[in-house]
C-alpha cells in the first residue's frame, strides 16, 4: 500500500506512545480527594479529612466494617461479609472514588472540592 | 448542465457536477447509517467503547468530496442513525453529534494545512482521537462534574487508536479501489 505516507507512520507512533503513556499517567488525570464520608444505609455516619490517619469501625447491616485512613488513602481493611468486594477494592485516594460493601450497606466516598458534592445515590 | 441545478450552493462551494456530488453524499450517508446501526449490535464491555466503523463514510467523503460534504454526511448519519437506534436527543446523541462535528472539522483543518502529509489513515486516526477527547471533555464538564471520569481517558485512547487504525486502513483500501474503478 503506497498510499500510507510518512506522516501517517509518525502519527501512529506518536499516538501509540501517548496511549501507552496515558495508562501510566492515569493518576495525574484525576485530582486527589480531601474528604472521606462513610455512609451506612444511605445516612452519613462519619466525615473526616483524608489526611488524618485513623481507623473507623462501622456496625454494618451484616457485621463490622473496619475502615482505615492512612497517608491520604482509604481502604476497607476488614469486613464481615461473604464476598469481600470492598476489601479487594484496596486503597483509594482520588476524588469521586467509592468503596462499597453491599451486604453491610456501607459506602465509603472520597470527595474533592466543595462542588464535587454528592448529587444522588443510585441502587 | 450543472447551471440548471437548484444546487448552486454546492456547485459554488466545491466545484462542478452537483448531481453526482449529491448522489455520492446520499450514498455515503446511507452506508454510514447502515454501519452505525450495525455497530450498535456489536457487544462491548462498556457502552461508549466503539470502533467507529461509520467513520469510514465520513473519511471517504472528506477525501473524495471535501469538507462541506463530509459535514453533511456526519450530521445526517448521527441524526438518522440515532433515530434508528433509538438514542435521538439522548446524551449519547448529544455526545455523538458534538464530537462528530468537532472531529470532522479538525480532520478537515488538518487536511487543509498539511496538504498531503497525512493519508486517509492519518486523518482517520486524528478524527478518532479528537472524537473521544471531545466526548470525554463534554461528559466531564456537562454531565458528570467529577474529575474521576478522566481516568477513563487511557481506555478511550486505546479504543480510539485501534478503531482509528481499522477505519483508516479500510478507507485507504476503499479509496484506492474507487480510484482504480474511476468512480
Amino acid at each position: 500500500m503506497k498510499m500510507i505516507t510518512l506522516g501517517d507512520k509518525i502519527l501512529i507512533v506518536v499516538v501509540f506512545l501517548c496511549t501507552v503513556g496515558s495508562f501510566f499517567a492515569k493518576n495525574l488525570l484525576a485530582s486527589q480527594g480531601s474528604l472521606v464520608i462513610i455512609e451506612l444505609k444511605e445516612m452519613p455516619v462519619y466525615k473526616g479529612k483524608l489526611t488524618e490517619d485513623r481507623k473507623v469501625t462501622i456496625k454494618g447491616a451484616y457485621g463490622d466494617v473496619r475502615v482505615q485512613i492512612r497517608g491520604g488513602n482509604v481502604a476497607v481493611v476488614h469486613a464481615d461479609c461473604p464476598n469481600k468486594v470492598c476489601v479487594r477494592t484496596g486503597w483509594r485516594s482520588l476524588s469521586g472514588e467509592t468503596i462499597i460493601c453491599v451486604p453491610n450497606q456501607v459506602i465509603v466516598r472520597i470527595l474533592g472540592e466543595e462542588r464535587n458534592e454528592v448529587r444522588g445515590i443510585t441502587g | 448542465m450543472h447551471n440548471l441545478s437548484p444546487l448552486r450552493v454546492y456547485d459554488f462551494v466545491e466545484g462542478r457536477r452537483p448531481t453526482r456530488r449529491l448522489t455520492t453524499i446520499a450514498f455515503l450517508s446511507a452506508v454510514g447509517i447502515a454501519l452505525f446501526v450495525l455497530e450498535s449490535y456489536i457487544p462491548m464491555p462498556l457502552p461508549f467503547l466503539k470502533i467507529g466503523l461509520a467513520n469510514i463514510s465520513s473519511v471517504i467523503a472528506l477525501m473524495m468530496l471535501g469538507t462541506t460534504s463530509m459535514l453533511t454526511v456526519v450530521v445526517l448519519r448521527v441524526v438518522v442513525g440515532s433515530l434508528f437506534v433509538g438514542t435521538f436527543m439522548s446524551p449519547a446523541f448529544v455526545l455523538a453529534l458534538s464530537a462528530g462535528v468537532v472531529s470532522a472539522a479538525v480532520m478537515a483543518i488538518v487536511k487543509a494545512i498539511s496538504k498531503n502529509f497525512f493519508s486517509a489513515l492519518g486523518l482517520s486516526l486524528i478524527g478518532s482521537i479528537t472524537h473521544v477527547v471531545v466526548q470525554l471533555l463534554i461528559v466531564r464538564f456537562v454531565y458528570v462534574q467529577n474529575a474521576a471520569i478522566l481516568q477513563l481517558l487511557p481506555l478511550l485512547l486505546l479504543t480510539a487508536f485501534i478503531g482509528g487504525l481499522i477505519v483508516g486502513l479500510i478507507s485507504v483500501r476503499l479509496l484506492s479501489a474507487l480510484k482504480q474503478a474511476r468512480i
